[in-house]
């Protein structure tokens, strides 16, 4: 027993060590490296979607980016806070950036109400550890939302650092309004998010809150393409996004 | 072998009705929740995961604690264990089955439970959670029962049960490393993002383990007249005092990292733990209970090496595992989502159903580990 | 002697309970009778083929719209359609209750499609289909809108008209 039980300390310290070697490479190639590029990639993904929010413009107490893609969506709405479903909605600044300083900042940057929604990262967490692959990340940029596959184990929701996801605690139908046809309902025990409009831009239109809002404060499009609107806004104004120091490279950029 | 567990006198056939009535009540709050979904529960979109969540983390490490007697004795010959290791293996083996309970009590679509082997993603942990914590429970079955029933027999286990005794030493350190890489690799979650978590949880993993076998020893003692031996238990004892002792470390770094560097994210999860956060100190209560109680426990069986007492060591040992869940099970899995990544503070408050559900789960478990333990002990006493 | 009564009447008993469903109906039986399309010369695969796959398609279809976003199926005659249940399919098989129902509540089968994507009215899908009804379905959503919540939608006829 003596000489098997050494043989087997060395054999497993070996298999330990080259386990945590292994695992350190298997961790760098599988969740992707850090680099961060504005140009287009070789490969033929020829569309990154993403976001402009120009908060100068965002009128206090205007809604209607939230109503409209609360409504096409089919998002319900319950008396109950914990049972909250949200897909975009208004929040403090302090709240949506609180990484960014929070000291002597402007009376009217504090009261604003800051849009927040999913940012769409270019490296998703929530990506990453959804076991089923029921939220996955599309060749355009989109984080999109699998309802047929999600098994409601909320670790999404645990890994988005933005607070963007929402689960379906209860069955939604009840708490919709009017329920717009052309697009699905969720059942309860699913978890649902924006999806930059993916089914509207298959039909090449804007997401339904970039051409909702009146005062032009959502700007769409493709990051790869230095021709497009977005990327010229990108160019001339400083814009930040939401915790960059995480590393998820999100895909919608704030000008405050 | 089985049958062993068919025969009992009227304790044990009392124990075995209040288990399964509470089983039952727990089968019923589920249809509830099955039929009205998770809002039946406490969880909301801000405190997503809750009490299931919690038993599961707390129950994988005790799990992983079989390790514990495992090791010393198919490893390095500590006949001393002799009696004992059946026991914990045996309590892995229940704990592991009531794990996979609790995951499947927290899915919102349990019936698409099989999508997690139709769909693999290896990069989620989550999937290789369930792997694991499966092969460890097969594993544990199928060693823990061959022996036994060598034992029954009155020869020697066959060759074939030794590499997967061995496969289970590896793979009881696997199980709980993966369920701390679970909570440790999200970026949003301050209290969890840190390295130490993987060796805090296997630090009070192995404090509870042999805690909770110190008590089923004295339980079977007295209700089973079976006794595992005073050395078994001394050199438990041992090892839950210094595997506590870990823990606490760690916990004590922890505060060291999040309180002294500073860092707003890094301090108010446990701010909000320990001393109340924007006004909201539900949990606080519990913390310093869990902490003052674990602390005092370490403190008693530190002491029992220099004079044993066996009821200092039962108080000592119930207060290491209550101190832990709460740390593990509450303080951990609630804290880390308080606050929100928003920065929000919501409080989390367990429902009727809630409770209900996770009695009856551990109800299961408890029935799982009375048969599993009368076979064992039937089948001890008269080889 | 006592054994083999009971025996003998536990086995009597077993195969009466299983052989129920075939002796215990009274009812006629009435094959289901499926409402033949109105619309359209030709599905969207041939009908023998429809007939044992069309959950199979259904599956196909969901998986390659949500997951590669790829809407459209080719038509033998070249033409594109969406490959969608309620826009495409109920559009030709007009109604749900007469075409898919017939069949399935006749051999009990119970698809949860329905928990989600929504009904269309019988008599046809809404007409917000087409690729180039853009403007059609951006007035629908405004209606939806200002039929949700009125306050709000005396605030969008004020900042429509000071926009304008």
């Amino acid at each position: 027993m003596i000489e098997n039980r050494r043989k087997f300390l060395k054999k497993s310290a070996g298999l330990i060590a080259g386990a945590g070697v292994v695992s350190g490479f298997i961790s760098k190639y599988t969740t992707g490296f850090a680099n961060v590029s504005n140009e287009k990639p070789a490969s033929k993904k020829s569309i990154r979607w993403g976001m402009v929010i120009d908060m100068r413009k965002c009128i206090d107490g205007c809604v209607k980016c939230i109503e409209v893609c609360h409504v096409t969506h089919n998002v319900p709405e319950f008396d109950n806070p914990k049972d909250e479903i949200k897909w975009i909605w208004k929040s403090d600044y302090a709240k949506v950036f609180p990484s960014k300083n929070q000291q002597y900042v402007s009376e009217e940057t504090r009261q604003k109400p800051f849009l927040s929604l999913c940012n769409h990262c270019a490296d998703p967490p929530c990506v990453i550890v959804c076991p089923t692959g029921a939220t996955f990340k599309r060749k355009d940029g989109i984080v999109e939302m699998d309802f047929h596959r999600c098994i409601g184990c909320r670790f999404c929701m645990s890994a988005c650092p933005y607070g963007s996801r929402s689960f379906n605690w209860r069955d939604p139908r009840p708490a919709i309004g009017n329920i717009t046809p052309e697009y699905p309902t969720r059942e309860k025990g699913v978890v649902e998010k924006c999806n930059f409009c993916s089914e509207r831009l298959a039909k090449g239109q804007q997401p339904a809150c970039v051409e909702e809002c009146p005062e032009n404060v959502l700007t769409f499009g493709n990051l790869y393409d230095q021709n497009t609107e977005i990327r010229k806004i990108l160019k001339e104004n400083p814009t930040i996004t939401r915790k960059p120091e995480l590393g998820t490279n999100p895909s919608v950029f704030y000008i405050t | 072998m089985i049958e062993k567990a068919l025969a009992g006198n009227r304790f044990y056939w009392s124990w075995i009705t209040i288990l399964l009535a509470l089983v039952s009540l727990g089968v019923y709050s589920y249809s509830q929740q099955l039929t009205y979904g998770l809002t039946v529960t406490g969880m909301g979109r801000d405190v997503s995961w809750g009490v299931y969540i919690a038993q599961f983390t707390f129950l994988v490490g005790v799990a992983a604690s079989a390790l514990m007697v495992v090791l010393p004795y198919y490893l390095h010959d500590y006949k001393e264990f002799g009696k004992i290791v059946i026991i914990g293996e045996f309590l892995a083996v229940s704990a592991a089955t009531i794990c996979l309970l609790f995951v499947i009590a927290d899915m919102g679509h349990p019936d698409r439970l099989f999508y997690v082997l139709l769909y693999p993603h290896p990069k989620s942990m989550v999937f290789w959670d369930v792997q694991v914590l499966n092969g460890y429970l097969l594993i544990n079955i199928v060693s823990g029962w061959t022996v036994l029933e060598a034992e029954r027999k009155g020869v020697s286990p066959p060759n074939w049960v030794k590499p997967i005794i061995y496969l289970s030493i590896v793979w009881a350190v696997s199980i709980h490393t993966v369920t701390a890489f679970l909570y440790a690799g999200t970026p949003g979650r301050h209290l969890w993002l840190t390295a130490v978590l993987a060796p805090r949880f296997l630090a009070s993993a192995f404090a509870v383990g042999p805690s909770l076998l110190i008590l089923i020893s004295f339980i079977l003692r007295k209700f089973a007249d079976f006794d595992v031996g005073e050395k078994a238990i001394q050199k438990l004892t041992t090892i839950a005092t210094y595997a506590a002792i870990a823990n606490f470390f760690f916990v004590g770094a922890e505060f060291f990292t999040a309180f002294y560097s500073n860092i707003p994210g890094h301090k108010h999860s446990l701010e909000y733990l320990f001393f109340g956060l924007d006004g909201k100190y539900q949990l606080v209560p519990w913390m310093w209970f869990s902490m003052i109680v674990g602390i005092t426990s370490v403190i008693i069986l530190l002491y029992q090496q220099r004079r044993p007492s066996k009821k200092l060591l039962i108080a000592a040992c119930s207060g290491i595992v209550v101190s832990l869940w709460i740390d593990k099970g509450i303080g951990l899995i609630i804290g880390g989502f308080v606050p929100s990544p928003m920065e929000e503070v919501v409080e989390y408050f367990p429902t009727f159903i809630e409770i209900t559900v996770t009695i009856g789960i551990w109800a299961i478990g408890l029935l799982i580990l009375t048969a599993l333990l009368k076979v064992a002990v039937s089948v001890k006493k008269t080889a | 002697m006592n054994e083999k009564f009971f025996i003998l009447a536990g086995l009597v008993t077993f195969l009466l309970a299983v052989s129920f469903p075939f002796w215990q109906s009274t009812e006629v039986e009435v094959l289901p009778q499926i409402a033949m399309q109105t619309k359209g010369e030709q599905c969207v695969a041939p009908v023998e083929y429809m007939r044992k796959n069309h959950m199979k398609l259904l599956e196909i279809w969901r998986d390659s719209v949500v997951r590669d976003g790829e809407r459209f199926h080719i038509m033998p005659d070249g033409s594109k359609v969406e490959k969608s249940l309620t826009k495409t399919c109920l559009d030709c098989h007009v109604s749900k209750e007469k075409f898919c129902e017939e069949c399935h509540s006749y051999v009990n089968v119970k698809p949860y499609c329905w928990e989600c994507h929504v009904t269309p009215k019988s008599g046809g899908h809404t007409e917000l289909s087409g690729i180039d009804d853009a403007e059609e379905n951006r007035q629908n959503l405004l209606n939806n809108l200002l039929a949700r919540n009125q306050p709000l939608a005396e605030n969008n006829q004020r900042f429509k008209e000071g926009k304008q």
